[in-house]
């Protein structure tokens, strides 16, 4: 058990009531919850209380819940929070709210159409582009939590994803905000074997490879015992 | 975990807290508490509502019909209660963030003398 389990299943499960789970693929740190589940993982850090889902192509006119995820969310006590710098929306416990502490956040790959926060009609939502987002698209799989079906990215590609990201992090905490990202990575490191993580990250090219083999030198000087076991 | 994730962590937590702080104190700003009064004018009866806005104490008309003093008193008395309970919560969360930068304060100290 560990903190928010319960908001975090009843916010699943209120997603897959509305039919708006199979739009969603669950990314950040909140999978390693659902992976726990599925695989004999040992050992679970766990430090955010932001939940991040990532949408395959949100223009999409087939992207819709009934009703949508924002009516949804509200009648759970979230409300859609704007950021007034980057117009990012998030769905943050309601004011009055005594129980709910987690906050939500919808993400989207950049593209033709998607350069700026963009609001998908059929969902109510608005996402927020990131680069890289692909890579977690192209590699998902469903998994059941609590008997509920959830789409994750594979933990190879999810774990190559996070130190890829690591060295994207920019502003006064990167370097320290870099270490937990690698963290969360080495969880999935130790459970899978480096060979796996490397594995997946080889099928990109290009900039992704870089940034990952960038973060996996930081990661080798990080956990050098860990990996000549 | 790590000290380091634990610090980005409790940092985190501080800046939502720090934002959820501000956003009910600009709601409990927005959104006074409401009083309502009746006054008999010309044998007729009216209905007002007082707030403070600004240090200042303002009355507005409410309605004038028994029906809709019913209606609307509803509503406010909703409200009111809301606002009550974000009062409450604004004071744990001030409590909250008193204990996480305290929290922030012995890892910051740790991670240092690592």
């Amino acid at each position: 058990m560990f903190e928010f389990e319960k908001e975090f299943h009843s916010i699943l499960k209120n997603l897959q009531e509305i039919g708006a789970l199979r739009h969603l693929i669950l990314i950040g740190s909140w999978v390693l919850p659902v992976y726990l589940e599925n695989y004999p993982i040992s050992h679970l850090t766990f430090t955010t209380s932001d939940i991040d889902f990532t949408i395959i192509r949100p223009h999409d006119p087939v992207k819709k819940s009934n009703p949508s995820i924002h009516k949804q969310l509200t009648k759970m006590g979230y409300f859609p929070h704007r950021s007034p710098l980057t117009q990012s929306e998030k769905y943050i416990p309601a004011l009055e709210s005594k129980k709910n502490k987690l906050s939500i956040e919808f993400l989207c790959e950049p593209g033709r159409i998607i350069k700026n926060p963009y609001r998908i009609k059929g969902l109510g939502i608005t996402v927020t582009p990131l680069r890289y987002q692909h890579v977690l698209h192209e590699n998902a799989i469903t998994l059941a939590y609590k008997g509920i079906n959830t789409t994750v990215p594979k933990p190879a590609f999810w774990a190559a994803h996070k130190i890829a990201m690591s060295q994207l992090r920019s502003g006064e905490q990167a370097e320290l905000k870099k270490m937990k990202d690698l963290d969360g990575a080495r969880i999935i490191v130790n459970f899978l074997g480096y060979e796996d993580v490397i594995d997946a990250s080889q099928h990109y090219k290009g900039k992704f490879l870089s940034l990952f083999k960038k973060g996996w030198k930081i990661y080798q000087n990080r956990f050098p015992e860990e990996l000549i076991k | 975990m790590s000290i380091e994730s634990n610090i980005v962590y409790l940092k985190e937590e501080i800046k939502n807290h720090q934002e959820r702080l501000q956003l009910m104190e600009k709601y409990l700003k927005d959104y006074p508490a409401i009083s309502v009064y009746k006054r008999k004018i010309s044998g007729n009866i009216y209905y007002y509502k007082k707030f403070w806005k600004n240090g200042k104490s303002i009355s507005k008309f409410l309605c004038r019909n028994e029906n809709e003093y019913h209606r609307e008193i509803k509503k406010i008395e909703a409200a009111n209660k809301k606002r009550q309970i974000i009062k409450k919560q604004l004071q744990g969360n001030k409590n909250a963030i008193k204990a996480l930068k305290k929290q922030l304060q012995i890892a910051e100290k740790a991670f240092k003398n690592v």
